[in-house]
């Protein structure tokens, strides 16, 4: 499955969970001087629906 | 010099969760919503830009409805919203971007370092031909486009009426010129 989230200030990534987790991770630490975990970002996360081709 | 080995220094900013995370294939003809909010200060528009964006886009889910996700939007920044609308799409880089203005109270305060306030300029309308779209649409371009429309509905929808009867004046320099007489 693949992901696109966007941040409170606009910022926007795409990609599978890793890359998004690295993302989000690298754009909090560069940006707004935070450090989070991978388990941190994901608690983070809403249910999201299944693409279609069910990855 | 850092050895690594602290804890890691206190934010700089708390922020919250993303505002949105939707499952997202390259593949699709996929569609997103930008959220184009406006704002009053000393009775001239101001528009609440992202920080780190040129407008602010948020995914739109399959089973979503549109307005529902930008009033959850709105609400992630504690924005309390007084008219929200959509006003235009387009198509950008192979997807379908649907915008909608969305006028909300004065905010107090906002989240540091995620929306700031800035200046609402006139543009020119993108022109396109009789058929075909404007080859490029600019972002300001698009509130011109929104504020123009809202110009119109703030006279022909109650509803909008009476939830911007301070913008009246402010949306009176969006009519087009014909119409003014006819308010």
């Amino acid at each position: 499955m693949l992901f696109e989230v966007t941040c409170l200030c606009g910022w926007t990534c795409r990609g599978s969970e890793d890359e998004v987790i690295a993302q989000v991770q690298e754009h909090g630490r560069s940006t707004h001087g935070i450090e989070t975990s991978a388990d941190e970002v994901r608690a983070t996360w809403h249910a999201v629906e299944p693409d279609v081709t069910g990855e | 010099m850092s050895t690594g080995d602290e804890p890691p220094a206190e934010p700089v900013v708390e922020l919250g969760p993303p505002i949105s995370e939707v499952a997202w294939s390259p593949e699709l003809s996929t569609q997103s919503l930008e959220v184009l909010i406006l704002t009053l200060e000393d009775a001239e528009p101001v528009w609440l830009k992202p920080e780190h964006a040129d407008s602010l886009r948020v995914g739109l889910p399959a089973t979503a409805r549109p307005g529902d996700v930008v009033l959850d939007t709105l609400g992630r920044y504690t924005l309390t919203p007084r008219v929200v609308h959509s006003t235009s799409w387009r198509h950008e880089e192979g997807r379908v971007v649907l915008s909608y203005i969305a006028v909300v109270e004065p905010p107090s305060g906002l989240p540091e370092d995620t929306l700031a306030r800035t200046p609402v300029a006139r543009a020119d309308l993108a022109r396109g031909d009789a058929t075909a779209p404007p080859p490029e649409i600019g972002v300001l371009q698009v509130i011109e486009h929104a504020l123009r429309h809202l110009s119109w509905l703030v006279q022909d929808d109650p509803a909008i009426g009476e939830a911007l009867p301070d913008w009246r004046p402010i949306l009176e320099r969006y009519q087009p010129e014909p119409f003014r007489a006819l308010g």
